[in-house]
C-alpha cells in the first residue's frame, strides 16, 4: 500500500480530487487552515528521500504550474506546517521537512497543516495550479 | 703348364633371300690367338719339435689346530648432530573465483502529491433576493407573501413553509397535500439582472393550512425523507444505509424509518437530503478545508452564539453486557461387560445360579439408550468335559439358552442439554474524554438466546432393543431410538461428545452492532458543542458542509448541523442561521479500535467419565457379606450352603454414575475487552 495523503486521522479517506480552499474574493473569507495526513496503513512500510535514503529529508513543496506568475494563487500565498501552531511562524511558499523516514501504520501519519491565504484573481474562477508533492521517495 | 696357341675360325653367310637357283659364297673370318709360354715356382719350409719332460716338487705343511679367532671390533662412532634441511614449502596456490551475488533491488521513487484548489467566488450576490416558489410545477412567486421559511437538520426531513395570497374560486386545500413544491433563491443586481439562482428546497406539500379570517393559505412543506425509507425494503434501506444492525441490540421491527435509524446509530453519520432532494450519507467527521467560511466580516453582528456540553451529557464510557446463552448437545456412551468368571467346563462340575437377560436389561433400564448389547449364551446340549476330566451330558432347551447368559457386554447412551452462556463485558472508551472529563458511563445489556432443540434429550423405549443371532453363541442387539452423534461434535475425555451451535453469524453482528452503537453513542454526545452565526442568506449552506469561524472571539471548524433560511418578503430581509457542530476534546494521538468481535470465550468443559465396572459374586460358601454396592452379577452356588454362609439375592446390578453437574448444570464463561474510541478533532477555540 503505497503511502498517500488522507484526510483524517486514521487514514481511512484518502485525499480524493483535489483540497479545495473556497474563498471571497475579496480577501473577506480570510486565511482558511486544512489539515491533512501523508502516512499509509500499512505498518510494515516505511518512505524515504530516494537521494540518499535515511539521510536527506523527505520534503513537502508548494509546486505553481502556472507559468505566468502573478496570475491567481501563488504558492507564497499559502504555508505549510506540521502542526496548525506552526503556521504563524512559517514562511509561505516555503518547503515543510518532515523527517527522514515516515514510518507506516496510521499512528506514524505525518500532519501537514496547510493555510491559504485569499489569492489575488477574478472571482467566480476556480484556479487548479497549485498542488504540494514530496521530492521523490523510495518506500521499503 | 703347358701353353699352346689355338685357332678358330667362324663361318658366316651373306645374308639374303636363299631360292632356289641362287648362286652364294661362303666366308670365314680367321682370328690368331698367341700364347706366351712361363714357369711358376713354390718354396717348401720345414719345422722341427724337440720332446722333452716338465716336473714339479710337491710340499705338505700341517698346521696346529689350536688357533685364536679374533675378530675386529669395529665401532661405527656417529657424530651427534642436528639434520637440518630448509624446508622449502612450495604453495601451489588454489585457483578460485570469488563469487558474490548481485541483488539489484530497483526502486520505483514515487512523489506524494495533492492538488490544491482554489475556488475565488464573488465576495457579495446581488444585493436584491427574490424567492421563487412552485407549487405542482406553478410559479406561485406573484402569490408569495410574508415569510418564507426553510430549515435542514442532519438526520431529519428538511421543511419549509410560506403562504400565499388567497385564491379565487372554490378552495380545496386537500388538493395540494402531497403535491411537489421548490423553494428558489435568486439574487440581482440594481440593474435587474440575474446574478445568482440557488435552489433552497425541493419537497412536497405536507399540511396546506387555510385561514378562513384571511383568505391565506399556508403550506407546511416536507422533503418526505421518512417517507423515502419507509417505501424501501430493509435490503435497500440496509444498501443506502449500511452500518450495522441486530434484533438482539435493537429489536425486531417492520418500521423502515425506525429501522433506518437503528443502522444510522452505529454509525457516526447523518443521512438527509440535499436541496434537490437527493439523498446522502454525511460524516460527522469535519472536512479537511472548510466548505464555508465566516469571519467577522460575514456575521451578522452580535449573532454568533456558542453552546457547549455539559458533562451529564457526555457518555464516555459505555460497559456492554452482553450475554450468549446456547443448549449444548451432550452425547455420553459407555460400555460395559459381564462374563461367569469361571470356564463352562467349571460350572458343569460346581454349577451356580446365572443371570437371564431380563435381569441385564432390567439393570441397564435408567434412563439411557442401549446402543448395542450382546449376551453370550451357554453350550447347547451334548457331552461335554467336566473339571474332574470325565464327560458330563449337558443338557438344556432352546429357550432356556435364549435367556440364560454366560456374559454380556453392552454399550449404554445418553443425551442431555446443558445451558451454557458466554458472559461478554465489553468495555467501548474514550480515553480522551475519560482524562478530561472523568468517566462518565451508561450502561448496556443484550441477551441472545439460541433455541434449544428439546427433543434432544428424549430417550428411548427400552422395549424397542431388538435381537439378532451373531453365530450359534451369541446375541446381538441395539435400541431402535439410538441416534448416532451429529456431526460437528467435539469429543471430550473418552466417553463425551458435545455439540454447541455452528454458526455464530448472530451472535457476531450482535456484538458489533452494540459495540459500533456504543461508539456511536460516544461521539454523539462528545460533538455536541455548537457555534452558531447567523449570516446574509448563504443559499449554499446545508448540512453536508463542512464551515469555519473565525472571528476574534471564537475560532471554529466543524460539520453544518443544522441550517435556518428566513425570508422576509415583507422586511427584505434574507437570513441564515447556521450551526455548526464540534467534536471535543480536541486531543491528537488518539487510538481507535476498529468495530469487531472480541475473543470467543473458552467454554471447552474438562469432564472425565468413568467407565462401568461389573463383577460377580456367588453366595452360599462364603463368609462375605452381602453389599448392596455391589455390581454385577450377584448369585448363589446352587449346592447346599455351608454354614455360616449366606444366601444372596439374585441380582444383576450396573451402577451407572451420573451426570456430573458441571456437565449438568446451566455455566456461565465470561470474558472481558476494551475498545476506545477517537473524538476526532474539530476546531474549538474561545478567546476571552
Amino acid at each position: 500500500m503505497p503511502f498517500k495523503i488522507y484526510t483524517d486521522t486514521n487514514l481511512t479517506s484518502e485525499l480524493v480530487g483535489p483540497i479545495v480552499f473556497q474563498q471571497n474574493s475579496d480577501n473577506s473569507t480570510g486565511d482558511l487552515d486544512a489539515v491533512l495526513y501523508l502516512g499509509s496503513v500499512d505498518s510494515a512500510k516505511k518512505i524515504q528521500a530516494d537521494s540518499d535514503p535515511g539521510t536527506d529529508q523527505i520534503i513537502i513543496s508548494l509546486v505553481d504550474n502556472n507559468p505566468d506568475p502573478g496570475n491567481g494563487p501563488e504558492v507564497t500565498d499559502v504555508k505549510l506546517a506540521t502542526s496548525n501552531a506552526g503556521l504563524a511562524a512559517a514562511v509561505a511558499g516555503a518547503s515543510l521537512n518532515i523527517g527522514l523516514t515516515i514510518a507506516g501504520g496510521a499512528g506514524s501519519r505525518v500532519e501537514i497543516h496547510m493555510r491559504q491565504k485569499t489569492p489575488s484573481g477574478a472571482g467566480g474562477v476556480t484556479y487548479n495550479q497549485l498542488s504540494i508533492t514530496t521530492n521523490p521517495v523510495r518506500e521499503t | 703348364m703347358s701353353s699352346f696357341a689355338k685357332s678358330s675360325f667362324a663361318s658366316a653367310a651373306t645374308a639374303g633371300s636363299v631360292g632356289n637357283g641362287d648362286v652364294y659364297s661362303i666366308a670365314a673370318n680367321i682370328r690368331n690367338v698367341l700364347f706366351t709360354p712361363y714357369v711358376v715356382t713354390a718354396s717348401i719350409q720345414n719345422k722341427l719339435y724337440v720332446i722333452d719332460s716338465i716336473s714339479a716338487d710337491i710340499q705338505n705343511k700341517l698346521i696346529d689346530p689350536l688357533y685364536v679367532v679374533s675378530v675386529a671390533i669395529r665401532h661405527v662412532v656417529y657424530d651427534l648432530y642436528s639434520v637440518q634441511t630448509d624446508i622449502r614449502n612450495v604453495i601451489n596456490h588454489h585457483v578460485y573465483s570469488v563469487k558474490a551475488d548481485i541483488g539489484n533491488k530497483l526502486f520505483t521513487p514515487y512523489s506524494i502529491s495533492a492538488a490544491i484548489q482554489n475556488r475565488l467566488q464573488n465576495p457579495t450576490m446581488g444585493a436584491i433576493w427574490k424567492a421563487i416558489i412552485t407549487l405542482n410545477n406553478v410559479d406561485m412567486t406573484v402569490r408569495q407573501s410574508g415569510l418564507v421559511d426553510v430549515e435542514m437538520e442532519e438526520g431529519a426531513a428538511s421543511v419549509a413553509s410560506f403562504e400565499l395570497l388567497p385564491f379565487s374560486g372554490a378552495i380545496d386545500p386537500y388538493e395540494w397535500i402531497g403535491v411537489p413544491v421548490t423553494i428558489d433563491y435568486l439574487t440581482f443586481n440594481s440593474a435587474g439582472d440575474t446574478l445568482t439562482n440557488h435552489r433552497l428546497f425541493t419537497g412536497i406539500v405536507d399540511e396546506p393550512i387555510y385561514d378562513p379570517a384571511t383568505r391565506f393559505t399556508r403550506f407546511e412543506c416536507t422533503d418526505g425523507l421518512q417517507e423515502f425509507f419507509e417505501q424501501k425494503s430493509f435490503a435497500q434501506v440496509d444498501a443506502v444505509i449500511g452500518g450495522y444492525h441486530s434484533d438482539v441490540v435493537f429489536g425486531e421491527t417492520e418500521d423502515r424509518w425506525e429501522y433506518a435509524q437503528q443502522r444510522l446509530s452505529t454509525q457516526p453519520a447523518s443521512f438527509d437530503f440535499d436541496v434537490y432532494g437527493v439523498g446522502r450519507l454525511t460524516n460527522w467527521q469535519s472536512k479537511a478545508v472548510a466548505d464555508l467560511s465566516f469571519s467577522a466580516a460575514n456575521i451578522i453582528h452580535e449573532s454568533l452564539g456558542l453552546k457547549l456540553i455539559s458533562r451529564r451529557d457526555v457518555v464516555n464510557t459505555v460497559n456492554i453486557k452482553f450475554g450468549y446463552r446456547f443448549g449444548r448437545k451432550w452425547l455420553r456412551e459407555i460400555g460395559g461387560g459381564w462374563h461367569y468368571p469361571r470356564p463352562f467346563y467349571q460350572f458343569l462340575s460346581d454349577q451356580t445360579f446365572l443371570p437371564n437377560r431380563d435381569m441385564v436389561l432390567n439393570a441397564l433400564n435408567s434412563g439411557w439408550d442401549i446402543k448395542s448389547i450382546s449376551f453370550n449364551k451357554l453350550p447347547p446340549s451334548g457331552q461335554y468335559t467336566n473339571a474332574e476330566g470325565g464327560q458330563t451330558t449337558w443338557k438344556i432347551t432352546d429357550e432356556l439358552r435364549d435367556y440364560l447368559i454366560f456374559g454380556a457386554s453392552f454399550t449404554i447412551a445418553k443425551r442431555w442439554l446443558q445451558d451454557v452462556t458466554e458472559d461478554y463485558t465489553i468495555q467501548v472508551t474514550a480515553d480522551a474524554s475519560i482524562a478530561k472529563h472523568g468517566v462518565v458511563k451508561a450502561d448496556e445489556f443484550y441477551s441472545l438466546d439460541e433455541d434449544v432443540d428439546e427433543e434432544f434429550e428424549q430417550v428411548s423405549e427400552q422395549a424397542s432393543v431388538g435381537f439378532s443371532s451373531l453365530g450359534d453363541s451369541v446375541d446381538t442387539g441395539s435400541s431402535f431410538g439410538y441416534t448416532p452423534p451429529e456431526f460437528g461434535g467435539e469429543s471430550v475425555g473418552d466417553y463425551d461428545q458435545i455439540i454447541d451451535p455452528i454458526s455464530r453469524v448472530d451472535v457476531d453482528n450482535a456484538i458489533k452492532t452494540a459495540i459500533a452503537e456504543a461508539r456511536t453513542h460516544i461521539l454523539k454526545t462528545h460533538r455536541a458543542n455548537a457555534v452558531i452565526i447567523q449570516d446574509l442568506l448563504v443559499p449554499s449552506a446545508d448540512t453536508s458542509k463542512t464551515a469555519q469561524v473565525s472571528t476574534g472571539e471564537v475560532a471554529a471548524k466543524g460539520k453544518v448541523k443544522r441550517v435556518h433560511h428566513t425570508l422576509n418578503t415583507s422586511s427584505r430581509e434574507a437570513l441564515s442561521t447556521i450551526e455548526l457542530s464540534l467534536y471535543q476534546p480536541n486531543i491528537a494521538g488518539q487510538a481507535d479500535d476498529a468495530v469487531s468481535v472480541p475473543a470467543q470465550i473458552n467454554t471447552s468443559p474438562s469432564i472425565q467419565t468413568k467407565g462401568l465396572s461389573l463383577g460377580s459374586h456367588f453366595g452360599g460358601r462364603t463368609t462375605e457379606k452381602y453389599n448392596p454396592d455391589w455390581t454385577g452379577y450377584i448369585g448363589n452356588w446352587t449346592s447346599a450352603r455351608t454354614f455360616p454362609s449366606e444366601w444372596y439375592p439374585n441380582e444383576f446390578r450396573v451402577d451407572i454414575p451420573e451426570i456430573e453437574d458441571e456437565a449438568r448444570d446451566a455455566q456461565e464463561f465470561t470474558g472481558a475487552s476494551v475498545y476506545n474510541t477517537a473524538i476526532p478533532q474539530d476546531i474549538l477555540t474561545i478567546n476571552a
